[in-house]
């Protein structure tokens, strides 16, 4: 039985630019997710993403040369380029919101329950949903840093890498989102239970559902 | 201030997102972002091969250029023809507006530059086209008097070519060739000679003629 071992990126960067088709083929299945998911995080919508995400591999191609695999990581890498799309996608349609939630959290909202209690499955899936539309609504360099370091789990130093900033100001922007986010939960559940909900009921429904989850 | 609790179901809920979010994927693009990949690689390709072209084009253009450049005009008896102006481009036209061009003596081994006041300033609007042949016999160079005679323009001139630089360049043609300059019914076969002034990309923009007959009243007719 033989041993295949899969090409690094830088590898597969060297051949792409020596126009290997099959080399492009293979970093993009390897990074895809991770593209498709920031831009989509980022923009909240699909159609947005799905362009963003094939952007970034196009630029890759152009761009292959300017990779300095000392400097960091492919995936970090991309996440530049993606992060740079977004930026200007976000200037160019500030105006208009991308974002299609119910769409979301309809389509990911399947294996959400964590809970046997049905009642608490239906409150943490509509917390959930609270949640990705704040953070959503989050001002773009707060909401980068949530994407990046809650969702998709890199260090404070790589998300300092692709957002060009230091450590300590991701650090700072992130435990501001985090404040945000909280406040903005709040709001937002307590307005919704408004409508539907006694009016006693109203703004304690948040703090309830805090003390049962933890 | 949030407390303890709502961060740590902030942090939960984040972590549920993300777990949900892994399961996000667009490799259903892959055929796409390669297509475009190709595209864009055989675009540059193409780009390429045309700066490779430009040389060539360029050197086209130059000759092109040199060709149509009009000659200036030499000093020695022999190489005093006057630079050949092109056929079609002469054109006879009524004279309805004409401008007194200050006339300098001509320099040997100079071409006689007219500055920008001395040009025609009153575009004819109407012009009948007719082809002109011009002659054929050079003339040798003499200075030219001090008398005014009037250029009349042979196309519009814009504002902007009346910066010059112009070239004044004598030539010989047949009266008849003159239409409404001259009675082409007096003496048709008759050469007269005329100064033509070209403009810097070798067409004329305008003639004038000695209207008593000859502009150089010491030669003899």
């Amino acid at each position: 039985m033989s041993m295949t071992t899969e090409p690094s990126d830088p590898e597969l960067l060297d051949r792409m630019a020596a126009g290997d088709r099959e080399a492009l083929a293979i970093i993009f299945r390897r990074h895809q997710g991770t593209v498709y998911r920031f831009s989509r995080q980022m923009l909240g919508s699909k159609e947005a993403a799905e362009d963003v995400t094939q952007d970034v591999f196009v630029a890759l191609t152009r761009a292959a040369g300017r990779f300095n695999p000392s400097v960091a990581s492919l995936s970090t890498y991309l996440y530049g380029i993606a992060r740079n799309l977004v930026l200007q996608r976000y200037k160019r349609n500030r105006s208009r919101l991308e974002v299609n939630i119910d769409a979301i959290a309809a389509e990911d909202s399947a294996e959400l329950a964590t809970s046997s209690d049905p009642a608490d499955s239906i409150s943490r899936d509509e917390m959930t949903r609270q949640l990705r539309r704040a953070i959503l609504r989050l001002p773009v360099h707060y909401r980068e840093v949530v994407v990046l370091c809650e969702l998709n789990g890199l260090s404070y130093e790589e998300a300092a890498t692709v957002a060009g900033c230091p450590i300590g100001t991701v650090r700072s922007r992130l435990n501001r989102a985090r404040q945000m986010l909280i406040a903005r939960c709040r709001a937002l559940m307590n307005a919704e239970r408004a409508e539907t909900m006694p009016e006693a009921e109203v703004g304690k429904r948040w703090l309830i559902l805090t003390k049962n989850n933890c | 201030m949030a407390d303890t609790h709502e961060e740590q179901l902030l942090s939960d809920l984040l972590r549920d997102i993300a777990r949900e979010d892994a399961r996000l994927d667009a490799a259903r693009l892959e055929a796409l972002v390669l297509e475009s990949a190709s595209l864009h690689a055989s675009a540059a390709a193409r780009r390429s091969k045309a700066w490779m072209l430009l040389p060539v084009v360029a050197a086209i253009l130059a000759a092109v250029a040199l060709s149509v450049r009009p000659k200036p005009q030499t000093t020695s008896a022999e190489s005093a023809a006057p630079a050949r102006t092109d056929a079609t481009e002469v054109v006879a036209s009524p004279p309805r507006q004409t401008v007194a061009a200050r006339r300098s003596p001509v320099e040997p081994g100079r071409p006689n530059r007219v500055r920008r006041e001395d040009a025609v300033r009153e575009p004819i609007a109407e012009s009948p086209v007719a082809n002109v042949p011009v002659v054929s016999q050079p003339v040798a160079q003499s200075p030219v008097t001090d008398s005014p005679i009037e250029f009349v323009p042979l196309v519009p001139i814009t504002e902007q070519e009346l910066s010059g630089p112009f070239q004044i360049v004598r030539v010989q043609m047949p009266n008849a060739a003159l239409g409404t300059l001259r009675s082409p019914l007096e003496h048709p076969n008759e050469l007269v000679e005329a100064d033509v002034l070209l403009g810097e990309d070798g067409r004329a923009r305008a003639i004038r003629v000695n209207t008593n007959g000859s502009i150089y009243p010491w030669r003899p007719r």
